[in-house]
């Protein structure tokens, strides 16, 4: 058959056709227009888009992909970038280039998307790499069918995300679309939100969170509404809120009061006390006795002119463990801490003046370091305490470096206030790893009033006059503090707050 | 009576060159005493002697400065570590202030490489004797660490023991939990 075959002539010139139109269909990228039947979750619903069979591959539009998963779409004709969101979520990529980035995480596709008559094309494997992630939805495509399967596409809860600060914990539910909601507080630690036509997958939604307030998150898939629970591990108080763009509800657990971004509550610490004299003059004079009475002067003055609550860390001549000091600030949760010295230095030549000091971690060891041998110190230790993550040690550094910009501020008022008031040598603002300091979760500096080993300061600083000299000095330093404080930070910041 | 002049005037020159030959050899034994004792620590061949940055406290005990001082090469770098801080108890020989109170003597010095970090082990009076003062321990702490870390490159960092302990502060104010690295700001050149 087969010789016989060859040597028809007819046949001869009909196999010479169709090797020509082969090798022309092999050689041209020939395009050929289909469609694709879109069925979501198992036959329940379906569309059509069109799609493009290049050289073998099957293709899509980007406009249509968009419109299938209500992506955001951002187009940047000059660079060809193109950036696709949805909810926190985000893919770039540039046309004709074969990799994509996936919130931060770059993939590589066999196959590059490409222009076709002005419009941009997207290789179906494109799908598949986005779906975990963005789309947030199982993709199949069966290429003999044509048929692409998206289950669990769908759902207009995408996720549920928290962030921890220092007072309070902020949880924030994506949403695809607004949706109607109701908060109420059934147990005193139990928050119940109930999303109305809400659907979820309730397993990637619930998650332990134990930052200290909220003890866990639970999603709940009812049939006709996603109930968020929120376990908290003591009765706090919440504020909810809605936010667009994209669509969100914002649980805030603890919110910090209004009044939180006003200086309150200062904490002022006389240094040394009962069996620790501090420093002592040659005229015997000892520091534990001369800084308590300027310590006294300031609260009576913030008291007075200020309004300003002012918490004594000792008011009489006993002896505190310097842990205590800032573990008293810190429990009085006060925006403040303010330590009173005098200061001394070996050699006889006249020293003399005052300084202030504040915290610097940088000057042990690396701070980062320093975090993560405390952390494995308590995993080693206990269990209670989760080590901190990245993101937590982030907020914490973020936290600290905020305070010593705002320590650093203090002390410049300081310095210029004690100039005005003090005929005494300014030494300036400096940084130091104070123990005393190392633990408060608030601004604090160290002031050194006058050296108690020059004896014509040490004169000075058992002089009431003088004494009351340097604590309106120091009531002058926070009133401008304050001052500026709440004029530029609280605004801003509750502003930021209610709106993000 | 002629003889009498003369002689007294032989006893006159006699005495004369007497004192001044006397003078002469106490001059020559003063001035070779002092050169002697003077000349001990250059005697020392020169590859046995080193430079060193020792740092004490500026008079308004502000800052740290250095005072260069050659010392003798010691073979192990514990050796060089405890001889510079020697230096430091012996105190400054220029117009700088000292920085170790009185009586302190270093106990022990130990040194982990793989840390490059040094241990002070002092004894009480470091830290009983001490005057206190922010600006006082600040000058105590950084003339140790910035004497070893400058002067030593197998050293990063320095932890200060009394009598064997870490302890939390030397007068109440800096943190000497932890080795400290070394400090630059409180150096003025």
């Amino acid at each position: 058959m087969q010789k016989c075959g060859y040597n028809n002539k007819g046949g001869m010139v009909k196999r010479v056709l169709i090797g020509l139109v082969a090798i022309a269909l092999i050689a041209s990228p020939l395009l050929a227009q289909e469609e694709v039947k879109v069925i979501y979750d198992e036959g329940q619903a379906q569309a059509t888009i069109k799609s493009l069979t290049l050289q073998g591959v099957d293709f899509i539009y980007l406009k249509e992909m968009v419109k299938l998963f209500r992506l955001d779409l951002e187009w940047d004709a000059i660079t060809k970038k193109v950036t696709l969101t949805s909810g926190p979520d985000q893919v770039i990529f540039f046309v004709g280039s074969s990799q994509i980035m996936v919130n931060d995480r770059i993939k590589t596709l066999t196959q590059t998307s490409r222009f076709s008559n002005g419009a941009v094309l997207l290789p179906i494997e494109f799908l598949s790499e986005i779906s975990d992630e963005v789309l947030k939805a199982k993709i199949a495509w069966d290429p003999r069918t044509r048929i692409l399967k998206i289950s669990g596409g769908r759902l207009n809860i995408r996720q549920v995300r928290y962030s921890s600060s220092l007072d309070s914990t902020r949880i924030c539910i994506d949403l695809l679309k607004p949706l109607s909601y109701r908060v109420r507080k059934e147990l005193p630690d139990q928050v119940t939100i109930d999303v109305y036509g809400g659907e979820c997958n309730p397993g990637e939604l619930s998650r332990e969170v134990n930052d200290g307030r909220v003890k866990s998150i639970q999603a709940f898939q009812l049939p006709d509404a996603t109930q968020i629970v929120v376990r908290l591990l003591e009765d706090l108080p919440y504020k909810d809120f809605t936010l667009k763009n994209p669509n969100r509800i914002i649980l805030d657990i603890n919110p910090p009061p209004k009044a939180s971004y006003k200086i309150a509550t200062i904490v002022i610490d006389p240094g040394h006390g009962g069996r620790d004299p501090g420093a002592i003059g040659r005229g015997g004079t000892r520091e534990k006795d001369v800084v308590l009475p300027i310590a006294q002067e300031l609260k009576r003055l913030l008291a007075e002119r200020l309004g300003v609550r002012a918490v004594l860390t000792r008011s009489g001549d006993y002896f505190v463990p310097l842990e205590e000091r800032t573990g008293r600030a810190n429990n009085e949760r006060a925006d403040l801490f303010l330590s009173i010295h005098a200061n001394a230095a070996l050699g006889g030549s006249p020293q003399g003046g005052f300084e202030t000091y504040f915290h610097d971690l940088a000057l042990t060891e690396d701070a980062k370091a320093v975090a993560r041998l405390e952390n494995s110190a308590i995993r080693l230790e206990k269990k209670r305490r989760k080590p901190m993550s990245q993101a937590e040690f982030i907020l914490w550094d973020m936290a600290h470096n905020a305070f010593m910009h705002e320590s650093n501020e203090l002390a410049i008022l300081v310095q210029e206030e004690m100039d005005k008031k003090l005929r005494l040598a300014n030494r300036g603002v400096k940084q130091a790893h104070f123990y005393v300091l190392s633990g408060a979760n608030m601004p604090s500096i160290l002031v050194e009033v006058a050296f108690i080993s020059n004896p014509r300061e040490e004169n000075m600083l058992r002089s009431p006059d003088f004494q009351k000299k340097v604590a309106e000095g120091l009531y002058n330093a926070i009133a401008a503090y304050k001052r500026n404080y709440e004029r530029s930070m609280g605004q801003s910041i509750s502003d930021r707050w209610e709106k993000e | 009576m002629g003889k009498g002049i003369g002689d007294l005037k032989r006893k006159k020159v006699l005495i004369l060159l007497g004192v001044s030959v006397f003078l002469m050899v106490a001059i020559l034994l003063v001035s070779q005493r002092e050169r002697v004792s003077y000349r001990i620590p250059f005697l020392a061949p020169e590859e046995n002697v080193r430079l060193v940055r020792l740092y004490f406290a500026s008079p308004d005990a502000d800052h740290l400065k250095v005072e260069a001082r050659r010392i003798l090469r010691e073979e192990k770098m514990t050796d060089e570590a405890k001889a510079l801080i020697g230096e430091l108890i012996k105190g400054p020989r220029g117009n700088l202030d000292p920085t170790i109170p009185p009586g302190s003597e270093l106990r022990e010095l130990y040194i982990v490489s793989e840390e490059k970090c040094a241990y002070l082990d002092f004894n009480q009076a470091l830290q009983t004797n001490h005057p206190g003062g922010s600006a006082g321990e600040l000058l105590t702490i950084y003339s140790l660490v910035n004497t070893l870390v400058d002067n030593l490159e197998g050293i990063d960092r320095v932890q200060i023991l009394i009598e064997g302990e870490t302890i939390a502060t030397l007068a109440g104010h800096i943190d000497t939990t932890r080795p400290l690295l070394r400090n630059s700001t409180i150096v003025e050149y």
